[in-house]
């Protein structure tokens, strides 16, 4: 009863949060923002009894991504940003692309829903659990998880080669 | 949940808050005579005999001083910043195990745990809140808008994403060979040998990476005195001040006792002693060791804090943890 008063309240500061974040004019405080969401989402996590993903979500996004982002701001001093005038057809394809994102978000909720009720997806025993995340990960799901990490070192090197190129 | 719980849950939770404030403040004491008599100084005489008293009149002072706001500080994080520093280490002693079940000398019919709760993922909370704690100092250095400040700030958060790997990795090591990520399942296991026979290197890049995640010299660049002027708490008084120290000290007594758990064999020793004390003596062995290693090394230039972080500490942890799980799986 009272978690889902809980959920309510994590859920809202979230979206808070994230309009904060995008209107903050002060880059710091829209990091600060973001960071806000991120950890509102590992709560929204632990009480979905989903202890390991609430964990990795702050490990991850708090402790490092975020970091580095403040860690750049800050690098390069970024005085308050000037609100640009943006252009309609930018604003277009901006909204366009969110509703796009919302609608696919919705689907796939509400298409789990709807496999999970007719008993087509089965939720293993003990998901949530490090050792049958990790079981999954590397047996039904491992070229999903082999194709994320080649992505994310195909990213690696392109940082690398465009700041070598720079410094040259 | 009945009201007998909550009470209960309370009663521990104030008491590990006061013990661990108790053991920050006296830490302070303990690192200046320690430090004193090994540079043949005698250290704080004259509160009380032997300066034992120190500390409280610390706390007194900087609880009356006067509390100054710069001008050009940005309010919200300069406020923000002290308790965003001190609340997540705080909050790491929630899973920190004491002791083993006890029921404190017959006074409680069942034996109870010696800590304020446990997870299934304790070890990945400790990291989550370990990360979440670099925000205060860099927070802070950022709010005062004066660039010693701010480059302390910005030291920090590189410091941190480069050693919180290593940290991180080290103690990996140990997950694999105990196979659990609670830390007092980490503890039994030991009961035959201590982790640290298994993990020597992986105690190394520990104590390494920890004295880095806790800004002491030789890692000590965030706040280096000589050319920083006290870095990111450098226009910080009274209680902020005070916090930020506070929240330091409390990560000495986090990282001593996260050592203790997973490469000293926890509360484990031989039975002529309680294992609360057996504990509290491990604990007290890595605090010496930290503040001895203050005593002992020269600050990093900054390119050589990187290079040793970068080119030496994490290639070395991901060594340790691939021979670890070649060992494991020729073993079973």
């Amino acid at each position: 009863m009272i978690s889902t008063y809980l959920a309510y309240l994590f859920s809202g500061l979230a979206v808070l949060f994230a309009i904060s974040t995008i209107l903050q004019r002060n880059p710091v405080y829209s990091a600060a923002s973001l960071i806000g969401v991120m950890v509102m989402l590992a709560c929204n996590y632990v009480l979905l009894n989903a202890e390991f993903i609430a964990a990795i979500q702050i490990i991850v996004y708090v402790g490092a991504i975020m970091v580095l982002f403040v860690f750049v701001i800050m690098l390069l001093n970024l005085e308050r940003a000037k609100r640009e005038k943006l252009l309609i057809s930018r604003r277009a394809v901006g909204v366009l692309l969110g509703l796009a994102l919302s609608l696919k978000l919705a689907m796939v909720g509400y298409a789990s829903k709807i496999l999970i009720e007719s008993g087509r997806l089965k939720i293993p025993e003990g998901m949530g659990s490090t050792q049958v995340i990790g079981k999954y990960l590397f047996s039904n799901y491992l070229l999903p998880f082999e194709v994320a990490s080649l992505v994310l070192l195909v990213g690696l090197i392109g940082a690398v080669v465009l700041g070598k190129r720079e410094a040259s | 949940m009945d009201l007998g719980m909550l009470v209960f849950i309370v009663i521990k939770i104030l008491v590990v808050f006061g013990l661990v404030m108790l053991t920050v403040a006296y830490l302070t004491l303990l690192e200046r005579k320690v430090l004193a008599h090994m540079q043949v100084r005698v250290g704080p005489m004259f509160a009380g005999p032997h300066g034992i008293l120190q500390p409280i009149a610390d706390g007194i002072k900087l609880f009356f001083k006067e509390d100054i706001v710069t001008k050009q500080a940005d309010k919200v994080f300069y406020f923000l910043a002290p308790a965003l520093s001190i609340i997540p280490v705080l909050m790491i002693f929630a899973v920190i195990p004491f002791g083993d079940k006890t029921t404190l000398f017959g006074l409680l019919k069942e034996p109870v745990e010696l800590r304020i709760t446990g997870l299934r993922i304790d070890i990945l909370y400790v990291f989550a809140m370990s990360g979440l704690a670099t925000y205060g100092v860099v927070f802070g250095g950022w709010s005062q808008n004066n660039k010693y400040a701010l480059i302390g700030g910005i030291r920090e958060a590189a410091q941190l994403i480069s050693y919180e790997v290593a940290f991180t990795l080290s103690i990996f090591g140990v997950v694999m060979v105990a196979g659990t990520l609670q830390l007092d399942k980490i503890v039994e296991a030991q009961r035959n040998v201590w982790f640290i026979v298994y993990q020597p290197v992986g105690f190394l890049i520990f104590l390494t990476a920890s004295v880095a995640e806790l800004k002491r010299t030789p890692f000590d660049l965030p706040e280096a005195e000589s050319e920083l002027v006290a870095g990111f708490h450098a226009d910080y008084s009274s209680m902020k001040f005070a916090m930020f120290f506070m929240a330091e000290y409390a990560s000495i007594v986090v990282c001593s006792c996260l050592g203790t758990l997973l490469f000293l064999g926890g509360w484990l020793g031989p039975s002529i002693l309680p294992p609360f004390v057996w504990y509290l003596i491990k604990v007290f062995v890595l605090i010496f060791v930290i503040i001895w290693l203050r005593a002992t090394y020269p600050r990093l230039r900054y390119d050589q804090l990187m290079k040793f972080g970068w080119k030496f500490l994490i290639p070395v942890s991901f060594l340790n943890i691939f021979v670890t799980a070649i060992v494991i799986l020729l073993v079973r």
